[in-house]
């Protein structure tokens, strides 16, 4: 590939003409040291020359090896041709002064000119300049090397590439192309222009892939959004969806699915209401936990709960269900004094003035003729109606007194209330099969078995942040109200854990909304 | 495939990866073969809410062998690695994890053609990236619940009509898949009453989508002849196709609305101006750039939400305005080939969805529609220290603000930094 390289001096940088040379002007060796011959153009004999030899177009000199020459173009321009290099005057055109130089070094200083341009051509170079000094160098290979000491020079190749060279820089260019640019403030060379291309091509390839990303970055957020990953309480991930199916048109059924790396647990409630469910089925869900001071619209006949991690079962079920003012019906023991009320998402703090009497704030729920606790099938709780009076008379809910069998009285359930030990069926009981609640971190555990200790059952229950770390009692602090400590609850999320004498072991540990629990009634 | 294999795989990757790196950068003088070599060892911490998490570091490795065939042709194979060990503090807050780890391999080939005689270049792309993440304690390389893979490909046009100026128009066309997320609902059975615990058309890969974007891009310098700033455009619009995620209907349960179930249109636009100038200050030539940027963009998407613990149907959910301002202030001073800078920017971003609704600190549903604001200022600092290689600092703020005061599993309203420190090496 022939190379051709192109000087150019910016125009804009080209100061105004000084002196006039062009046609007429006389080139001659102004100066020589050591052997320096020359050959005059159509001759083929070389002859050593000396300081003042006019050269004419066609002339070529030579400096022999620790040799020098310098040409003076007569107006203001000098070349000066080092040791073993081979000059030659050009035939040019009018407004142009043309030199050869095939091998070797020369050092040009080109006097600023607008109507006069200085060319050096090199066996694979053609190098246009005004005003300038620079020097060029040609190897035996053809290689050229171009320092520039003063000026400014454009350089170009034959493949569109062009530098700008500067005061004290210094330029390779090979066959190959421009190298790249050396000395104070070298700008790009053309390999470099060509790198410096395909960086900005990987950048932009690396820009669209983070506008792609975040596409999925999106997705991942809009999960965590909606709450549907967060972390337990033992620094593993759960996953939550819940959703809600009408399985029937009085029917409906609400699911909350837990998912871990190595296990899936479940929470269900299936309730059967007075009458069909209207299309906003909001409407008769939120009137679940209970009226105040008017009787529901929708309430619950019967209801069908459970949790299972897929292998174990802890299920309720309750049946006979009808709507009772349980402020007013006479039974103390039935009062709620403090309700959630869905309408406002508040637990509010009901007015009885007049516990087990009339007169009270009317409080309307749903209270139940059957109920049946079993953990895989086994019973462990809840009451049946009962033909006649038992020798313990005992009464669920709303219901007379010794009409029912409580099926539950195998189990005796003992609460620890503030402190950390408790009495486990009359005597003092610690952790771990104890009722009570952890020092200082709001995790509280029920225990209860059976008088012959033989089943029995355990929740440990835990208030997490959304990180896993379970909420301390100082995060309740000034919280002195049941009402008002639920109600901080719903920020947090529920994490419970079920065992039984039947699990063999397993646990069910589903992690939700509190609000689920509330609005089911397991939390009361 | 195990988690140890798959580290073992990786880290042999990045071995490579790094040889590659090596060798390319001997071999630089070939003109047809240009090796592009970008790598980076931070080390640093992510804070959040007053809380930080333990020292950790970021590494990244951009290896691109170029080959130029001819003035015509050339390709760019591309070998990006990424190991994310320091959050940054624009990723996501849910769950409020301050330890996350992310690792990311991607390989791609760009084909260039450039036209003889003329401005342009047409580019034609492939590539495949694996993302994954951990996040909790029992996650592992391999099993993140978000990992995810996507496989692109695409085409574009430049016109590099006053280098560096120019515009460009592509279509790209990209398939996210989260490989270890399926909706639960779909893996469930029954119940112990023997009834099914799923709604009727439950989907499966829910997060899973096809994405098919076109954008364009341009820059020029203004006033042309005699440039004082640089002008720059970019608009962008993405359909998103959830290929199995069926839409939420009032009353909480599913449309039959396959084949296409959700669908996202997303646009976006950006106008930037640049004045880059020079001045003197405590005897040294510095080069300052300043930027100004403005985005806006909106996202229209047909899906709905239905909130089952509070029963509340959310319509247009997924729908939001946003728009963003922010300066960036650079200076750079010594070699041009081995500045050293500082970097300064501030970036004021707001997002307004128009139909997510916001709930006050209790959960309870307010009525407005849901914002939030962002502010996020960075300070960055690059000294050279050898040919190539950079000492770097960067600071990041993140200052978030949001009427959604419900913050139980995701945080709207909170402030994080992190920092990182190292070396970042460029060939």
């Amino acid at each position: 590939m022939r190379l051709i390289l192109v000087f150019s001096l910016a125009i804009s940088l080209v100061a105004a003409p000084c002196g006039a040379a062009g046609p007429g002007a006389m080139v001659s060796l102004s100066q020589t040291s050591g052997k320096v011959f020359y050959l005059r153009a159509g001759s083929t004999v070389w002859a050593e020359v000396g300081a003042g030899h006019v050269l004419s177009p066609g002339d070529r000199v030579r400096a022999d090896a620790g040799a020098r020459a310098t040409v003076d173009f007569g107006d203001g321009s000098r070349v000066e041709v080092g040791s073993n290099a081979s000059f030659t005057l050009q035939e040019s055109p009018a407004k142009e002064t043309i030199v050869q130089l095939s091998i070797g070094r020369l050092r040009a200083w080109i006097a600023k000119r607008v109507d006069q341009k200085f060319s050096v051509r090199t066996p694979t170079a053609v190098c246009s300049v005004r005003g300038t000094e620079f020097a060029v160098e040609v190897n035996p290979q053809g290689n050229t090397r171009v320092e520039m000491f003063q000026g400014l020079l454009a350089v170009g190749d034959n493949a569109g590439n062009e530098l700008l060279l500067k005061d004290g820089q210094q330029l390779d260019v090979t066959t190959k192309g421009l190298g790249s640019l050396e000395g104070q403030g070298a700008g790009p060379s053309g390999a470099e222009l060509r790198r410096e291309a395909a960086k900005r091509e990987v950048g932009l390839e690396m820009t669209k892939e983070e506008v792609q990303a975040a596409a999925a970055l999106e997705q991942k957020n809009a999960i965590y959004q909606q709450g549907k990953a967060i972390i337990d309480v033992n620094g593993h991930r759960v996953r939550i969806e819940e959703y809600i199916v009408r399985s029937k048109p009085d029917e409906f059924k609400l699911v909350v699915l837990n998912s871990r790396a190595d296990r899936f647990d479940y929470f269900y409630y299936r309730g059967t209401f007075n009458k069909a469910l209207p299309d906003d089925i909001s409407t008769a869900l939120r009137q679940m936990p209970g009226c105040i001071d008017s009787p529901c619209d929708y309430f619950l006949t019967s209801f069908d709960t459970g949790r299972s991690n897929t292998m174990d079962t802890m299920r309720e079920t309750a049946g006979g269900g009808h709507l009772v003012d349980v402020n007013n019906n006479g039974v103390a023991q039935d009062r709620v004094t403090e309700a959630f009320d869905s309408a406002t998402d508040r637990f509010v703090i009901l007015n009885i003035p007049n516990p087990g009497g009339a007169g009270n704030q009317p409080f309307y729920q749903t209270l139940y003729n059957t109920n049946l606790l079993t953990f895989n099938g086994v019973q462990h709780g809840g009451w049946t109606p009962s033909a006649a009076a038992v020798a313990a008379p005992w009464a669920p809910p709303g219901l007379p007194l010794g009409t029912y069998t409580k099926n539950s009285t195998t189990h005796i359930t003992e609460f620890a209330g503030a402190t950390a030990t408790t009495l486990r069926q009359g005597a003092v009981c610690g952790p771990p099969n104890c009722t009570y609640k952890e020092a200082g971190v709001v995790h509280e555990v029920f225990y209860s078995e059976s008088v012959d200790g033989k089943t029995w059952d355990k929740y440990d229950n835990y208030i997490i942040s959304d990180d896993g770390k379970i909420a301390q009692w100082s995060d309740f602090a000034g919280i002195t109200g049941g009402a008002e400590y639920k109600q901080t609850m719903l920020k947090w999320n529920f994490q419970t854990i079920v065992t039984a004498s039947e699990f063999g072991g397993r646990k069910i540990d589903l992690a939700v909304e509190p609000r689920i629990f509330i609005q089911s009634g397991l939390i009361q | 495939m195990n988690a140890n294999a798959m580290k073992r795989r990786f880290s042999l990757n990045a071995v490579l990866a790094g040889a590659i790196c090596a060798v390319s950068a001997a071999s630089a003088s070939a003109v047809e073969y240009i090796p592009v070599c970008k790598a980076s060892l931070l080390g640093g911490q992510y804070f959040l809410k007053g809380t930080n998490a333990n020292v950790n570091a970021n590494g990244s490795l951009n290896v691109a062998p170029v080959v130029r065939f001819s003035d015509q042709w050339s390709l760019i194979p591309h070998y990006w690695f990424n190991y994310q060990g320091t959050k940054g503090v624009g990723d996501g807050v849910g769950a409020g994890t301050l330890w996350q780890q992310q690792m990311d391999h991607k390989v791609g080939f760009t084909g260039i053609f450039s036209p003889a005689a003329t401005d342009w270049k047409h580019k034609h792309s492939v590539s495949y990236r694996r993302n994954f993440m951990k996040e909790t304690l029992d996650e592992s390389w391999g099993y993140g619940l978000f990992d995810y893979d996507k496989l692109a490909v695409g085409i574009e046009a430049e016109n590099v009509y006053n280098d560096p100026f120019s515009y460009r128009l592509g279509f790209d066309a990209y398939k996210i898949g989260f490989p270890n997320y399926k909706s639960l609902e779909s893996q469930t059975g029954v119940d112990p009453a023997g009834n099914p615990l799923n709604r009727e058309l439950t989907s499966v890969d829910v997060l899973d989508t096809w994405n098919f974007q076109l954008s364009a891009a341009g820059s020029r310098p203004y006033p042309y002849e005699d440039p004082v700033v640089s002008l720059h455009a970019t608009y962008s619009v993405l359909w998103q196709v959830y290929n199995d995620q069926r839409l939420v209907n009032r009353l909480g349960q599913f449309n039959t609305n396959k084949p296409f179930g959700r669908q996202d249109f997303q646009q976006n636009i950006g106008l930037a101006v640049g004045y880059p100038t020079t001045m003197k200050m405590w005897g040294r030539d510095l080069r300052v750039s300043y930027t100004m940027g403005v985005t806006a963009g909106h996202n229209g998407s047909n899906q709905n939400s239905f909130d089952a613990a509070r029963t509340q149907f959310i319509h247009d959910a997924y729908s939001y305005y946003s728009f963003g301002v922010g300066p960036n202030w650079s200076v750079a001073w010594g070699d041009k080939k081995r500045p050293s800078s500082v970097n300064l920017s501030f970036q004021f971003n707001h997002q307004q969805y128009t139909g997510r609704l916001a709930q006050n600190s209790e959960g309870v549903y307010t009525g407005s529609n849901q914002w939030q604001d962002r502010y996020i200022a960075s300070l960055g600092q690059s000294y050279p220290i050898a040919t190539g290689f950079n000492l770097v600092a960067r600071a990041n703020f993140l200052w978030a603000a949001s009427n959604q005061a419900m913050e139980k599993t995701y945080l709207y309203t909170y402030r994080t930094a992190n920092y990182m420190m190292g070396f970042t090496y460029e060939y």
